[in-house]
């Protein structure tokens, strides 16, 4: 058996400008219990986060997120991923007619958070709008009136998942 | 010459984070856009989508990441799709969700591509194909796979073996 210990891989000519090298680790979190309803105007956290501890100061970190949602009203909503508590990404929706509309937002973002200490990665969204419109994450369309979280994720309804992958690349 | 490194292991000289995983050792993917469609209802038995990517891991600590872009879609009255996969034929528990570990997808008349992204711990060393199922949940109309209602569209799947 052939192991490499290693806390960073690049190639043998150097890391490319902008680019960077092997990945080290991985790890991930999948946020489904919890359906959230945002509140208008208001940043909000969506409970999806995952943390990890880079090796090296110099290393990135790739962050993947996917967030399912659902929205009723017209308005636009700001999706952030967060380090800490510091804004790093940015994805927008928008629903135009007002109906009810399910999307699909994720993310992928290579960030340089130049720390050996444990960082933690999370969402948080904001509703433009202070009208009665209604978005929701880790939506439950069936149950959209009524917050029904004990049915989410059972084999008998329905549900979806919010997921967050964190990847250690050498810089 | 190029220099070239073989390895069936690699980790964080700390050991790997705990329910993670170390690096990449192997890569698998596909991109499959061929339409599918469901009616059934039976999430016992669901429509195979025909996407599925198999590797065959080098240690059985190994964890697998698999990545999901789906473009699914659902018409008719209500009729909400859901997502699954199967390993080897068996549909397997993805999440620390206190359920049977479905994908958990619904969606109603919203064309999309959805990914998901989760680790597998399959314990094996054996070869291991992850497929794509899906089935129509409530309403009348039909599910499609890769058919966004004007237009064929695409899906993709990868794994990728992680050391553990």
């Amino acid at each position: 058996m052939s192991e490499l210990r290693t806390n960073r891989i690049v190639p043998r000519d150097g890391i490319p400008a902008g680019a960077s090298g092997g990945i080290i680790q991985v790890v991930q979190n999948i946020q489904g219990i919890n359906q959230v309803n945002s509140p208008g105007n208001s940043e909000y956290d969506l409970g999806l986060n995952c943390t990890i501890t880079p090796h090296r100061s110099d290393s990135k970190i790739l962050v993947h997120a996917n967030f399912p949602s659902i929205q009723e009203g017209a308005f636009y909503i700001d999706y952030y991923l967060c380090r800490g508590t510091s804004h790093i990404h940015m994805y927008q929706t928008y629903n135009g007619n007002g109906a009810w509309t399910v999307s699909y937002p994720n993310l992928m973002f290579l960030d340089s958070p130049a720390t050996t200490s444990a960082v933690t990665y999370k969402m948080t969204c904001k509703v433009n709008s202070s009208t009665s419109g209604v978005h929701r994450s880790n939506y439950n369309y069936t149950n959209s009136g009524n917050d029904d979280t004990t049915v989410h994720g059972d084999l008998t309804g329905y549900g979806s998942r919010s997921t967050m992958i964190l990847m250690e690349v050498s810089g | 010459m190029t220099s070239e490194l073989r390895v069936d292991k690699i980790i964080p000289t700390s050991g790997v984070p705990t329910g993670g995983g170390g690096g990449v050792i192997q890569v698998v993917g596909t991109m499959n856009t061929t339409q599918v469609t469901s009616t059934t209802t039976a999430l016992s038995n669901p429509t195979n989508s025909g996407m599925s990517v198999t590797i065959t891991p080098k240690f059985a600590t190994s964890k697998i990441l698999i990545m999901v872009n789906a473009s699914m879609r659902g018409d008719g009255n209500n009729a909400y799709v859901n997502a699954m996969i199967k390993r080897n034929g068996t549909l397997i528990n993805y999440s620390n969700c206190p359920d049977d570990g479905m994908l958990d997808y619904a969606i109603n008349f919203t064309a999309g591509n959805s990914s998901w992204n989760f680790f597998d711990s399959p314990n094996s060393t054996s070869a291991l194909t992850y497929g794509f199922y899906f089935s129509r949940y409530g309403g009348s109309g039909t599910a499609y796979f890769n058919n966004n209602g004007n237009s064929y569209s695409c899906s993709t799947m990868t794994a990728m073996e992680l050391s553990a």
